[in-house]
């Protein structure tokens, strides 16, 4: 499985949603789902899956689908 | 109720605070006062938002001596209705939807974006004259079971926090709970005893808002339940965020003990008072506390009992060993009520509780919890009595036995469809669907008596 598609089964695991419902403008708060529970249930799964600790100012602007690529790469995640 | 109703020469200090709009004591009270002004003795539901109103209105009913009946301005439509059914309230206190609820309720006054309404037949419940606050046993289950305390029980209850925290009136708390919570109204009843600071917020730590409020408002107080410290422990805020901070206090659950070390580990670095806390709704809601002092020698135990208060082991009567604790004190509340009638009774508890938690008391008094006799299971900090979920379910045609443990529901059925079983009970009851299972069985097992075998549901089907 490559990164991405790793870092979309996150999303899905996590929030149980459905891959029609993945898209790159799924925000913080834009689902039921991804409210602050859910937000670090995503954190946990990321870290688990990336094997990486985030800080916690990238864990606090983890605003949005896309921000969160860009919070990855800075751990060396390659996407 | 902590001196409300007598002068005190620090109600010109703040009080609450929310956004740009803040009240010093003396304005919440003549706020709260012309909210109830011309109300006699009532019971008053009052619909629970983070916002000044709120504790507005609260404190204007503890003032006016009304009985207010926290619960929350989120709850389902059917519930409300329900308690407002059972419990016949003179007084409904909520935002400007609630006339459109009630249409039995006219507006009396408004404040802010608040009404107040009152029953156009006029309220037939009888109130006993010790009754001074009333809180829903259960979040959001829907059952109108209502815990009922006094002002003595407040009271004692509050003196014995502020004393074993050390607050003082230049403490600033925040508003993580919601007061229809009975810890996140403990937190309030603290502020007010103190005449302490309190901030109005309905960020939560993982917004970066927070923790610039937290600077801002100088906030020295977090109260959290274990999601609050489960987050926070992966956040690992530093200097930057707790400079402010003295202590923070978590109680409403179980949190596992390697969360709890290395929220310890952050509050030292950080010079920060962390406290592992126990209580029930019924108690007001403390029973115990672990001071940081004691945290190392005695981790894994949630402390002793607070001052006004004593533990023993129901079984035996004695101090320590094991069995289910009984909980004595004044802070106990005077019983339940399922209705209005009930709301005439006086003190049936006569300050003992059992709590229902099978605990270990060690020689120096230190309880440890191991586990609970009653059929109950904390989710994201609310209790939850499985056999109300069966019951609720069962309403809506699913046969099913509920078993688990905090944290993990587990709903076991004879019928196929176990993911509509899943999505309806999340729904229902606000739970997240990684909170909650539900397997199929060909057979649901039943003991000699006839009755559902949870014991050997727990052992199949539990972690």
């Amino acid at each position: 499985m490559s990164n991405r598609e790793k870092y979309d089964a996150a999303f899905l695991e996590v929030f149980e949603i459905d891959a029609g419902e993945l898209n790159e403008g799924l925000e913080y708060q834009s689902i039921k789902a991804w409210d602050s529970v859910g937000h670090m249930a995503l954190v946990a799964e990321l870290e688990d899956i990336f094997d990486i600790e985030l800080e916690m100012d990238d864990i606090i602007d983890f605003g949005s689908y896309m921000t969160g690529i860009n919070t990855l790469k800075k751990y060396g995640v390659e996407f | 109720m902590f001196s409300l109703d007598t002068e005190d020469p620090r109600d010109a200090r703040p009080f609450l605070k929310k956004g740009g709009a803040s009240y010093s004591y003396t304005q919440a009270f003549s706020h709260g006062d012309s909210i109830f002004s011309g109300c006699s003795r009532a019971l008053c539901i009052i619909f629970c938002k983070k916002d000044l109103a709120t504790v507005a209105a609260y404190i204007g009913c503890l003032r006016a001596n009304i009985v207010p009946l926290l619960i929350d301005a989120d709850a389902k439509h059917h519930w409300k209705t329900r308690l407002v059914e059972k419990y016949d309230p003179q007084y409904l206190f909520g935002g400007l939807d609630l006339a459109d609820l009630f249409p039995d309720y006219e507006k009396k006054t408004d404040f802010h974006d608040s009404v107040l309404l009152a029953s156009q037949a006029g309220s037939k419940t009888i109130l006993h004259p010790n009754l001074a606050v009333l809180l829903p046993t259960s979040g959001s289950t829907g059952d109108p079971k209502c815990v009922r305390f006094s002002k003595k029980n407040i009271e004692a209850c509050t003196r014995s926090i502020c004393e074993y925290l050390s607050l003082e009136e230049h403490s600033v708390s925040i508003s993580l709970l919601p007061v229809h919570y009975s810890y996140g109204l403990s937190v309030l009843h603290n502020c007010i005893y103190k005449r302490a600071r309190y901030v109005i917020t309905e960020l939560s730590v993982i917004d970066r808002d927070f923790w610039r409020l937290v600077e801002t408002e100088k906030v020295t107080d977090i109260s959290g339940v274990p999601f609050t410290y489960e987050a926070m422990s992966r956040l690992k805020p530093g200097n930057g965020q707790l400079k402010t901070l003295r202590r923070m206090t978590q109680a409403g659950g179980f949190l596992r003990e390697d969360i709890t070390q290395r929220m310890r580990k952050i509050c030292v670095e950080n010079g920060v008072r962390y406290y592992t806390m126990y209580g029930q709704t019924e108690a007001s809601p403390r029973i115990a506390y672990l001071d940081p002092e004691h945290a190392e020698e005695k981790s894994g135990t949630v402390g002793v009992p607070i001052s006004c208060g004593e533990a023993i082991i129901a079984e035996t009567g004695g101090r320590s060993g094991r069995g289910e604790l009984l909980y004595r004190g004044p802070n106990v509340a005077l019983g339940y009520a399922l209705c209005a009638a009930d709301l005439q009774r006086g003190d049936d508890f006569n300050g003992s509780l059992m709590t229902g938690d099978i605990v270990e008391i060690d020689p120096d008094g230190f309880i440890t919890i191991l586990g609970r006799k009653k059929r109950m299971i904390k989710m994201s900090g609310i209790t939850f009595s499985l056999d109300q979920i069966e019951q609720e379910l069962a309403l809506q045609g699913f046969n099913c036995a509920a078993i688990g443990v905090d944290e993990e529901l587990t709903l076991v059925t004879e019928r196929a469809e176990v993911e509509l079983l899943r999505a309806l009970v999340t729904k229902e009851f606000g739970l997240r669907g990684r909170q909650v299972a539900a397997i199929q069985v060909p057979t649901l097992p039943k003991n000699g008596s006839g009755k559902i075998d949870y014991h050997l549901l727990s052992n199949e089907y539990l972690r």
